[in-house]
């Protein structure tokens, strides 16, 4: 292939409410993986009520007004970062593309000219795509628009045609099945909690253990990804801890000399997913959620689909989490049938969704092409001129 | 205040650990939690009342010089030609200023702001909506602040760079102030004001732009209001030249005076800024600096300590730009100076000020002159320092290494020293020989003030010691009372230097403790040496005249804090352990103390008694004026009609008093100055009675002064130092009929503390008493009990009885209670 045509196959985008990524059907990983965030220049995190007007005096007018990605991350700790994905943001969503499309170096000649395969969620809503619609043939004018169901991404990345997905994502987590390729709209959910609430309860934790720390939410991220565990019996694992068992104590060290050691913060972190009360959520157990998807099929269906429930999705990179839902399903199944369940959870699969994306594309088993409307009417007027 | 020394070392190491972490948060981006560190820092310094304030000071700088520090190197990447990153630099001066406006201190805050907007000014384009944004969210601060000058000026320069008035709250009111002190001026020196104070902006922030006064003229045209209108019109026409600057600058001396007398004192800053400019222009160098210094006394003299500060600092900047950066002597010299000035105030706002700047510049020395020059210079420092309690080892050892070296030519005590100073100044001390010979010329061209004086006259060279009591109060203060020669008696105190034994105490206690591995490496006689050689100079030179023959002297030390072994003090001839002995007396207790009493004379004695009096009426009739903008006429500023009938009536009184021997009066154009002091250091006196206008400063109670007839102004002060050269021992009483004002001019109604303060420095041994008004009330019921009181001490009543059956005769419970007594109640004239 030639560069050129190279850059005129399609681009995968995944439009995460944590990452946003992008790449090139038909490679083995995205070539841009960013955080989905932006930073206004003009919106600091200290708003200073003192002297007034430095922002006018010294930002220049040709000054990009917004910072994108890793260049807005970079200023953490000085600017707000907002999230487009969980702002709903279009006109962010836009620019954020075009500013990472650039360093995606296409040519001029064919810049705006690949198909795009854009993954969405099952729950994804038709004016989203609507809106999505708009930008990419509206405003860019690319040519063709592939919306793909992240399950069936997921599925197709393991090669199976039936099985449970369970995607724990940044804002959603969502659980879905597909057997014999097929879906069935009862037997999927939505459960309400993600990665964004597990940040949220572990800050929580970490507060009530040391109240006079100031610890803002990026951080606490940072931490969590970095410690986080999930236990098989976490009652137990308090017991050993004020007995004195120190294996997971961990000390954390703050930018400015402080530290705070923290143990069993570690792994209580992932017990909303068990238990949702835990954070004042009134809904069940993730374990009790994906048995409850399951058994909408019918009852000669399940053992195929316990059999391969894959895990994918950022949120579910917690060490330990694979085992403990291993053992939270098998309450609510037969003696029977409980010993096949099997919990899958490949490495990377954080970008699982992409690269399914991708395989699907190299398999040419991409289907539901969308051509812009635009090029369309004017491909039918050039015809009939 | 004893504070473990182990606190303070782990308080600094945490300091300077958190500095450091803090100015690498900001270089690393991470400005919250850098600013977190910095303001936290901030508020831990403030919280710890063991810590001085000059220490607060330095630790609150050296945060404030990592922001700055900060910001420069996000500059200076820009010349390296990266891109500014102005994201972080916004960010970095907002957090800054935040943190400033949270000090005490609000003049750095006001710098470091001025210093932006200057480089601002030098912007090709400037947002214009920026700029007034800028100026005028400073300008709500200084508004509410109540400075207004600068808001003023900030005003106008706003306008300049807008080349348009922005209409606004702050614009009107900065008009509003330039109305009203342009209407307290008389018309003839409105518009050159006016025309001084416009220039003075353009030179302090424009660097004289030729355009400026036709550009604001123009901005300002339709938006001026009516009382302005005249004045601006007539602003035009002034060009100052060098033809007709000789006139205009007695103009401008005019207005300064003038200024002062109605308590304007602020704007006299802008006259003499000017005034030097022009004078540098059209003169020389020299003469203006030399014009400008005489202004520094001038405002010391009448308390406005904030201007002699401002000229400092203005010569300061001046010096700064016509030297290079190396040991500059001239510069230290100047803040040397200004310390000196601000040293004996009640309120150490300027001395920390000046020390800082002093401290500033005292750095590097090279040569052998720059070396003594330091050290010299590092002496005094200590001596300024002592005062404050403040306790810094660099200050002490630098101190005791001059007068080691310089004073008592200790050389090998010297090089025992040396390991204690800074690292930077050792390479300069290997020879010390030779850094001694070379000082020897250096001694009498060297600056000094003059304050060293010896407590016996270096006329009598042998003489026997009976007796010497060294008393060092709780707040340093060292007098002493000693016998020589069997009966003569020499009392005095040490007024340049306090006793403060931080460091001495530190080396005492490593001395004499248990640990082996000693921290500092002096003998027994080299520690007695260099408690010696702490004492102040005049004393050590006293204990060297000292010579034993047959009379063994007896020593006695008295302490408030009983803290040094004075005994161990060791002068080569005698360890003072073996005549001397300390004792802690605190304070005496009021139980079962009996007051003298008195008892009234026999006639015989009483016709015996015969009395001089000074009389003295210095209630400024004739001046200083002000002008009236309503009645277009000038009028008193400090009327007293009602003090010219007091002084009428105490004249005729002492007139026919026959108690009284001699009547010397002072009135009219007979009160000046020169007339006074010399009445009341020469003549046996033995009632002052003076009716007058006094003005009291809050800064230096000491410093208050009354004006007197020729315009000038006498300092309590100085009337003490006048009564103390007195030597016909006659101890008068002194009686100020007075109304008491504050050194702004305002009117005080209850005088009973500012009062208090004013006269708490006289010597009540050496004076009867005085009598002074409580609140202005002058009638002819006040009067009455003045004379009743004036007859019953003539009765020979002590003044406290005096004062009592005056009372007791007048039947106005206002007037009898009008009147203070401060002095021993029980004694006689």
């Amino acid at each position: 292939m030639s560069n050129l045509e190279n850059q005129l196959r399609p681009l995968i985008l995944d439009f995460g409410s944590d990452t946003f990524r992008m790449g090139w059907a038909g490679d083995d990983s995205p070539t841009i993986i960013a955080p989905a965030v932006y930073a206004d220049v003009k919106d600091y995190l200290f708003e200073s009520d003192i002297i007034d007007g430095l922002e006018d005096l010294l930002i220049e007018e040709d000054t990009e007004q917004y910072l994108f990605g890793y260049e807005a991350l970079k200023y953490q700790n000085i600017l707000k970062i907002h999230e487009f994905r969980k702002e709903n943001n279009y006109t962010i969503l836009y620019k954020y593309f075009h500013y990472y499309y650039q360093q995606l170096n296409i040519s001029p000649e064919v810049q705006y000219k690949q198909p795009l395969i854009i993954l969405v969620p099952f729950f994804s809503t038709e004016v989203e795509k609507n809106r999505l619609r708009q930008i990419f043939f509206g405003v860019f004018n690319f040519p063709e628009l592939l919306f793909l169901s992240e399950s069936q991404a997921i599925l197709s990345t393991l090669q199976k045609t039936s099985g449970v997905i369970i995607n724990i994502g940044e804002s959603n987590t969502y659980i879905s099945t597909i057997f014999h390729g097929f879906t069935n709209i009862m037997a999927r959910d939505s459960f309400p909690i993600a990665g964004n609430e597990i940040t949220n309860y572990f800050l929580n934790l970490i507060l009530t253990r040391k109240k006079e720390i100031f610890l803002e939410k990026w951080l606490a991220k940072e931490i969590k990804e970095k410690t986080s565990l999930c236990v098989l019996n976490p009652k137990e694992e308090i017991k050993q801890i004020k007995k004195g068992f120190t294996n997971y104590d961990q000390i954390i060290n703050f930018p400015d000399g402080n530290s705070i050691e923290i143990n069993y913060e570690r792994f209580m972190l992932a017990e909303p997913f068990f238990d949702p009360k835990l954070i004042h959520i009134d809904y069940i157990g993730i374990g009790e959620a994906i048995a409850n998807v399951i058994k909408s099929w019918d009852r000669e269906n399940w053992e195929e689909l316990i059999a391969t429930i894959i895990l994918s999705g950022g949120g579910s990179l917690i060490p330990g989490l694979k085992e403990r839902l291993a053992i939270e399903m098998t309450e609510y199944f037969s003696d029977k049938i409980k010993s096949i369940i099997k919990i899958i959870a490949v490495p990377g699969r954080e970008n699982m969704a992409w690269l399914g994306g991708s395989v699907l594309y190299s398999k040419n088993k991409l289907k539901g092409w969308v051509e812009n409307p635009k090029i369309k009417s004017s491909n039918e007027q050039t015809n009939q001129n | 205040m004893a504070i473990n020394a182990d606190v303070k070392n782990q308080f600094i190491k945490n300091f300077q650990n958190k500095i450091l972490q803090g100015r690498q948060l900001l270089q690393n981006n991470n400005h919250r939690w850098g600013d977190k560190i910095f303001t936290n820092l901030y508020y831990d310094i403030e919280k710890i009342d063991w810590i001085e304030d000059q220490k607060k000071r330095q630790f609150i700088m050296i945060i404030t010089n990592s922001w700055w520090i900060y910001l420069n190197s996000l500059i200076s990447r820009k010349e390296e030609g990266a891109k500014i990153d102005f994201i972080r630099y916004i960010d970095a001066y907002n957090r800054f200023f935040s943190f400033l406006s949270k000090l005490d201190e609000f003049d750095l805050f006001s710098n470091f702001w001025t210093v932006l907007l200057k480089n601002f000014i030098k912007k090709k384009e400037l947002s214009v909506d920026g700029i007034t944004k800028f100026v005028n969210s400073f300008c709500t601060i200084i508004k509410e602040r109540e400075i207004f000058l600068k808001l003023v000026e900030l005003q106008i320069i706003l306008t300049f760079l807008r080349k348009s008035v922005f209409p606004s709250d702050l614009f009107r009111l900065s008009l509003k102030i330039l109305g009203e002190i342009l209407f307290k001026l008389e018309p003839s020196k409105k518009a050159l004001f006016l025309f001084v104070f416009m220039e003075n902006v353009n030179i302090e922030y424009m660097g004289n732009d030729p355009e400026f006064l036709q550009l604001i003229n123009k901005s300002l045209a339709n938006r001026l209001p009516n009382y302005l209108k005249e004045d601006f019109a007539n602003m035009r026409k002034i060009s100052i030249n060098e033809r007709n600057f000789s006139s205009i600058l007695a103009d401008l001396e005019e207005i300064i005076f003038y200024l002062n007398d109605i308590g304007e004192n602020t704007w006299i800053i802008i006259v003499l800024k000017y005034l030097f400019s022009k004078m540098n222009e059209f003169q020389s160098f020299e003469e203006a600096v030399i014009y400008i210094r005489k202004f520094i006394d001038y405002s010391m003299a009448r308390s406005q300590f904030h201007i002699a500060y401002g000229i400092y600092d203005f010569l300061e900047d001046i010096f700064m730009y016509k030297t290079d950066l190396g040991y500059d002597n001239f510069l230290i010299e100047l803040w040397v100076e200004a310390c000196k000035k601000f040293m004996d105030k009640k309120d150490n706002k300027y001395l920390l000020m000046a020390l800082e700047k002093l401290n500033n510049h005292l750095k590097n020395p090279q040569t052998a002159a720059q070396i003594y020059h330091y050290f010299y210079t590092c002496n005094y420092l200590w001596k300024f320092k002592s005062k404050l309690f403040y306790l810094d080892s660099d200050d002490f050892w630098r101190m005791m290494f001059y007068r080691t070296l310089y004073e008592e030519n200790d050389f090998a005590l010297a090089e025992k020293i040396i390991p204690y100073l800074d690292d930077n100044l050792k390479p300069h001390l290997t020879d010390l020989n030779s850094l001694y010979n070379e000082s020897e010329s250096l001694k009498s061209i060297t600056y000094s003030f003059g304050d060293e004086f010896e407590i016996i006259p270096a006329s009598s060279l042998e003489f026997e010691l009976n007796q010497m009591i060294l008393r060092i109060n709780g707040k340093g203060l060292v007098s002493y009372h000693i016998i020589v020669d069997n009966n003569k008696i020499i009392e005095g105190t040490i007024t340049n230097e306090f006793w403060n034994d931080l460091q001495i105490m530190d080396i005492y206690n490593d001395l004499f403790s248990g640990i082996k591995d000693k921290r500092y490496k002096f003998s027994l006689p080299e520690f007695g040496r260099l408690l010696f050689i702490f004492l102040p100079k005049s004393i050590r030179n006293f204990f060297k005249k000292v010579r034993i023959s047959s009379v063994i002297p007896q020593i006695y030390l008295i302490l408030d804090n009983m803290s040094i072994p004075l005994g161990l003090i060791y002068d080569d001839n005698f360890f003072m352990l073996k005549y001397s002995s300390g004792y802690k007396i605190g304070e005496p207790t009021l139980v079962q103390t009996v007051f003298e009493h008195s008892f009234a004379d026999t006639q015989s004695q009483l016709d015996q008694k015969k009395y001089n009096v000074l009389l003295i009426e210095a209630v400024n009739a004739s001046g200083p004026l002000k002008w009236n903008e309503v009645n277009k006429t000038k009028e008193l500023i400090y009327p007293f009609p009602v003090g010219t009938e007091e002084y009428n009536h105490m004249a005729n009184y002492f007139n026919e008093q026959a108690e009284i021997n001699q009547i010397t009066v002072l009135n009219g154009f007979n009160t000046t100055r020169q007339k006074i002091l010399s009445s009341l250091s020469n003549d046996p006196l033995n009632i002052i009675h003076i009716v007058c206008n006094i003005f009291y400063s809050e800064l230096s109670p000491k410093d208050s002064y009354l004006l007197t007839n020729d315009d000038d102004l006498i300092t309590f002060d100085e009337i003490k130092s006048a009564l103390d050269k007195n030597s016909s021992n006659q101890r008068p009483i002194l009686f100020f009929n007075a109304q008491i004002f504050n050194i702004g001019g305002k009117r005080q109604k209850n005088v009973l503390r500012t009062f208090g303060e004013i006269v708490s420095q006289f010597n009540y041994d050496s004076i009867t008493g005085i009598i002074t008004r409580n609140y202005p009330l002058f009638n002819h019921e006040t009067r009455e009990v003045t004379t009743s009181f004036y007859n019953n001490l003539f009765k020979n009543y002590s003044q406290g009885i005096a004062l009592l059956n005056a009372r007791r005769q007048s039947k106005s419970g206002l007037a009898i209670s009008s009147f203070l007594l401060f002095g021993k109640p029980w004694k006689k004239l």
